[in-house]
Formats: C-alpha cells, sequence, structure tokens
C-alpha cells in the first residue's frame, strides 16, 4: 500500500503533472476571487456587527444616554451659557443686552483698585493657597504616623477621619461658638489676658477662618495616603531598614517617592480649588463678611446677595476671568509633574 | 514579619508627629465636647448664668432635644406662601435629599465606569475624556448660569431639580468604580451568558454584587456628604429646607427663641448623630484600603 502511494506520488512530480497542478492551483485562485467579487454583500455580512455585539451596543447606548445628556445639559450647556452671560448685562426691561467686554473692564477695574474688596479677597485666596502648599508635609506625615502603625494609630485613623464625616456646618458653628466666646472668656477669667473675639474681629479674621480648614482639614487625605502607603511592598521597607534607616529618612527615600503620584494627584486638585475656596466664610457669617474675603467666597456672595438675576453677568465675568488663569496653569502643572518627575509602578 | 516591618520605632520624628496629633484631638474632642456639654445645660440655670456661650452648665437636662424638635423651625418666604417649616420635617426633608441623591451619585458614576470597561467602543474615549476635562478644567463662576438653566427648565425649587443634578458621572468614584470592575474577572459574566441571563441581569445581579463593599461604601459617604449639605437645598430647593439648611438659617436669624444656644446646640447634635451612627457602623470599611494613583489622561 505504501509503495503505491509512493509510486504515485512520483508519477504526480513529473512536468506534466506540475503543469496541470498550476493550471488548476489557477483556476481555484481566480474562481476564489470571482466568488469573493460576486458576494461583496456576504463579505459584508461577515465584517458586520454579531447580534450579540448589537445587543451590547443598545444596552450601552440605554444605560449611557442620560448621564452624557445630563453633562451636556448641566455642565457643557450651562458653561456655554456662562461664558455668553460674562458678555451681557440685565437690563431695566428685564432682557440680557449685549455690552462686549464690559463686565470684564469692571471685573479688571475692581481688582487692579487698590483696597478693593476684589483685590483683598484675590491676595488673600493667594495667601491661603501659599499657605496649603507649606503645610501640605503635615497632611502627608500625619498618614505616615499612622501608616508605621504607630502609637495609638487606630485611635487617630477615627479622629483624623471624623471631620470628614460629622457637618461641615455643625463643625464651623461649634468653632464658632468658641472661637469667639468661649476662648476669650476663658482667657479673662482664668488667666486675666483679654483677646478678642477671634471670627467677628476683621484683623484676626482670615487668620482663624484658614486655621479651621487646615487644623480639621489635616486628616482629608488620610485614607488616600495610608491606602498608597499600604501598597508599598515589603521587601522595599525591609531593605531600607536593613541599611539603617530611620522613620524620617524612610519617609524621604522610600516612601515619599513611591506615593507621589498621589501626591501629585493632591497638588493638582489644589491647584483647581484656588479661587473656589471660601474658608468657611459663608458658613460663618452668610454675606456679612465684606471686610475679609476670597474669590471663592466674593463670587458665592455676588450670586446669594443679588436680588435677582442682575448681578449674574459680572460674576460669570469674574468667574471666566479666573478660569482663564487658572486653566492653563492647571493643565501646565499637571504636565510638570507627569513629565518631570519619574512614574512609579509597583 | 510584615508587622514588624511596617512598625516605625521611635525617634524624634514620630514624637513630634504624635504631639500633634495628641493636640489635634483635644482640640476636636473639646469643641464637640463643649457642644455636648452646652446642649445638656438646663435652660433656667443658662439665662441665670447670663445666657452666655461660655457659661458652665450646673444643671443638665436632655429636654432642650426635646424642645428642638418640637420649637426649632423655619419661616419660609412668602414667595412660598410664608410656611412654616419646623425641625421634624426638616429633618424628613434631609433624609429625603440624602437618600434620592446618594442613590443616584452612587450608581451613575457606577454604571457608567461598568460601561466603559466591559464594552469597548470608540465612545469611551469620548466618556473618559469629559470625565479628565471636567476633573482637570477648573470652571470657575458657573453657579449664575446653573441657576438660569435650573429656573428655565422649571427645575428650581422641586425634588426632580435636585436629583437630576446628580446624574452625575465625573466625580472621583469614576476611577475607584474603573478600576474594581477592571480587576474583576470577566468568567462570571461569560458564564452568566451560557445560563442565558441578559446585559441587565450580569451587570445588575453580577458584577454589581462583586463590587457591592465598594459600592456601599461609596453610598454612605455620598449619603453623609448629602445630609450635611446646607447650600445646594438653600440655592435650588429653598422651599424644602433640610435640617442643615434649616439650622443654619436659624443661627443667623435672631428671635426669641432660637437666641437661646442650648436649643441651637441641641440641634445640632441632632443633626450629626445620624451621621456619626453611620460612621460607627461602617467605620471599618469606611477607613479601609482607599486607593488612587495619577491622573493619567
Amino acid at each position: 500500500m505504501k509503495k503505491s502511494k509512493k509510486i504515485k506520488f512520483e508519477k504526480e512530480n513529473t512536468f506534466f503533472d506540475r503543469i496541470k497542478r498550476k493550471i488548476s492551483d489557477s483556476f481555484y485562485v481566480f474562481s476564489q476571487r470571482l466568488y469573493a467579487k460576486t458576494h461583496k454583500n456576504d463579505a459584508g455580512k461577515t465584517r458586520s456587527m454579531s447580534s450579540a455585539r448589537r445587543m451590547d451596543l443598545i444596552f450601552y447606548g440605554t444605560m449611557i444616554a442620560i448621564p452624557i445628556l445630563q453633562w451636556c445639559i448641566f455642565y457643557f450647556a450651562v458653561n456655554f451659557n456662562s461664558f455668553f452671560l460674562a458678555f451681557k448685562q440685565y437690563s431695566a426691561t428685564g432682557a440680557y443686552d449685549w455690552v462686549g467686554f464690559e463686565n470684564f473692564r469692571r471685573v479688571w477695574a475692581d481688582l487692579t483698585l487698590k483696597n478693593s474688596n476684589l483685590q483683598n479677597a484675590f491676595f488673600n485666596s493667594l495667601v491661603a493657597y501659599g499657605l496649603s502648599v507649606l503645610t501640605q508635609p503635615l497632611t502627608i506625615f500625619l498618614p505616615y504616623y499612622i501608616y508605621k502603625k504607630m502609637h495609638g494609630h487606630e485611635f487617630f485613623k477615627v479622629l483624623l477621619f471624623l471631620p470628614s464625616v460629622l457637618s461641615g456646618m455643625v463643625m464651623c458653628l461649634l468653632y464658632q461658638y468658641v472661637v469667639d466666646k468661649v476662648i476669650p472668656h476663658i482667657m479673662l477669667s482664668y488667666f486675666n489676658v483679654e483677646i478678642p473675639a477671634l471670627l467677628s474681629e476683621t484683623s484676626t479674621r482670615f487668620w482663624a477662618a484658614w486655621f479651621y480648614g487646615f487644623w480639621f482639614g489635616l486628616g482629608g487625605g488620610v485614607l488616600l495616603y495610608t491606602g498608597t502607603m499600604s501598597r508599598i511592598p515589603v521587601s522595599v521597607v525591609e531593605y531600607a531598614q536593613l541599611d539603617g534607616c530611620g522613620p524620617f529618612r524612610e519617609f524621604i527615600y522610600i516612601t515619599f517617592p513611591l506615593i507621589f503620584p498621589t501626591v501629585s494627584t493632591f497638588v493638582i486638585l489644589g491647584f483647581t480649588d484656588i479661587f473656589t475656596g471660601q474658608l468657611n466664610l459663608f458658613t460663618f457669617f452668610g454675606t456679612n463678611s465684606a471686610s475679609v474675603q476670597t474669590v471663592g467666597y466674593y463670587l458665592y456672595r455676588e450670586v446669594i446677595a443679588s436680588s435677582g438675576f442682575d448681578r449674574y453677568p459680572y460674576a460669570s465675568s469674574l468667574g471666566l476671568f479666573f478660569t482663564v488663569f487658572v486653566a492653563p496653569l492647571t493643565i501646565l502643572l499637571r504636565h510638570v509633574l507627569n513629565k518631570v518627575l519619574p512614574t512609579v509602578d509597583y | 514579619m510584615k508587622k514588624n516591618l511596617t512598625k516605625a520605632r521611635w525617634s524624634v520624628f514620630s514624637v513630634l508627629l504624635l504631639i500633634v496629633l495628641v493636640a489635634y484631638s483635644l482640640s476636636l474632642i473639646a469643641l464637640l465636647g463643649w457642644g455636648f456639654i452646652k446642649s445638656l445645660q438646663d435652660k433656667v440655670d443658662y439665662v441665670l448664668q447670663g445666657a452666655s456661650a461660655s457659661s458652665f452648665p450646673k444643671k443638665f437636662t436632655f429636654a432642650n432635644y426635646v424642645s428642638a424638635f418640637g420649637e426649632l423651625k423655619v419661616k419660609l418666604g412668602m414667595e412660598f406662601g410664608g410656611k412654616t417649616v419646623y425641625f421634624a420635617e426638616m429633618l424628613f426633608n434631609s433624609l429625603v435629599y440624602a437618600l434620592g441623591c446618594a442613590v443616584i451619585s452612587t450608581l451613575t458614576p457606577c454604571i457608567v465606569a461598568y460601561l466603559t470597561v466591559r464594552i469597548r467602543t470608540g465612545f469611551n474615549k469620548i466618556v473618559n475624556g469629559i470625565f479628565y476635562f471636567t476633573l482637570l478644567v477648573p470652571i470657575i463662576g458657573s453657579m449664575p448660569s446653573m441657576i438660569q438653566m435650573m429656573t428655565s427648565l422649571r427645575l428650581i425649587n422641586t425634588w426632580a431639580g435636585v436629583f437630576i443634578m446628580r446624574i452625575g458621572f465625573t466625580g472621583t468614584y469614576f476611577l475607584v468604580y474603573q478600576a474594581s470592575f477592571r480587576s474583576l474577572s470577566g468568567e462570571y459574566a461569560e458564564a452568566a451568558v451560557i445560563d442565558g441571563a441578559n446585559r441587565y441581569q450580569i451587570m445588575f445581579g453580577i458584577e454589581f454584587q462583586l463590587v457591592k463593599t465598594i459600592i456601599t461604601i461609596a453610598f454612605v459617604i455620598n449619603f453623609i456628604n448629602y445630609w450635611n449639605d446646607y447650600q445646594a437645598p438653600m440655592i435650588y430647593m429653598p422651599n424644602h429646607p433640610t435640617a442643615a439648611y434649616g439650622l443654619w438659617r436659624m443661627n443667623s436669624q435672631v428671635s426669641s427663641y432660637t437666641d437661646y444656644i442650648i436649643f441651637k446646640v441641641a440641634g445640632f447634635m441632632i443633626l450629626i448623630l445620624p451621621t456619626f451612627v453611620l460612621f460607627m457602623l461602617f467605620k471599618d470599611k469606611m477607613i479601609g484600603n482607599l486607593t488612587i494613583g495619577g491622573l493619567k489622561g
């Protein structure tokens, strides 16, 4: 049997057999091409989506339509409208008239007028942001204490997180009572030292309001930082400790570089908040803190204190002015932090 | 072994941190402790000591809590009929507002994150682009325009309006959900498909069940945030004052009754009680390992 097959194979390798095979191959290729050309629609069908894929896309479309529509209206359209509102003015007839850059001229005039409310608010916002950058290390050190499971870490972890859970309004108003009434009373009664009501007194208001945000906001990043730190490989920590690293050196050379992506996220998000932060002034005083303001509070006050829609165009132009100021800087900051500093994977 | 390695030995650095933490803890406890003690001060004792915030109670009573429920109130503007809303109704409004908003703002980013991870389409790039754009480009001062939009859509002063406002997916939980769904195996969904489950059953019945811990934590945190929120109800729904808004407004008003600090502070304590209880119930899950990477577009 084997022998006969071998003979047949040898027979096919003759010159004529090769010609014959080539001709049949050419016919096969031709027939294939002809089929492909004459059955274009069928070929299309094989490339088109399967019914499962179609069902997936229908499901996708029905589920995502409402969130996208909501974003289009409540983010895109709102900001689009806000942009044009900045170039309009509320007229006596109740309509909005186009006034070009008039609102921006007013914003610029207010901002450059010496000791104006807006100028003071602008500098207060910058000072508050600068202070938050300077105190940023402390907001990383405290989660580090908890990550290293030092004495009382569970207790401190709960207390650091607690202000994020309790009503900020309640905390603010309790702080206001204590700072304005209880502490001056205690100082006078027990130490015979007269101190002003730190929040009510305008000369100390900014610092008292900033201190509240800083001190009771110390735990703001505790969850994310401790979570990120806990992912650091134990082997890396082990090497550092074998090399004689103390807690501080370990933080500087091991922990901080490895959690840097999270730090940079906080820095970027903090920067976006520079002209929206209010230092809780609205909670403390409502619209009654004209003498001490931040840009965020100034803007909020413009809208809330407005009896109708008359101040809205000015508020929109103010918002747009500071957006133009902050948005490119935020993108630049993110770009620099992502490019210049190394990406860490572990 | 692992525990020993992550534990640090004492040093000047760690002692300094301990001092800061002790100071922080004492100040927080003192603040809340003062509020609680003041809320227990007897009304007569409070008046006899000069109706002062700084006086230390000599006589304690829980009666202020009962009085706060019955007497703390907000009078609405004439455009809303001049109705008087009592503290019990404000608490009910808070519950409806916090529950509704928390459910919507927890599920929306979860659904969108699920879709972008599980179903590959070109539109996912647009969705992710929207997310990063919204997160990173700070648009300041759009509130006037938002009020105008809500007014023109006739959504201002309505429950539907505040709930629709929360159908946003661009919060930071979107990233957490995406990371969770990426880490899940697709085998459960494939098995469900073989068993004849449809897409909705797979999403709600299987995949969401697998990340229910994260959904629960997000819901609790969102609920707490909305329960404490007083500014959005003040702007978009002043005719249905929540407890947080009502207390803030009462604090800024001077009236013969609510000027008693003891009643306001009792109201404060009632307001923080549900969030405190929720926190104590879920604290282990809430203070678990939550991680976030750098913002990569």
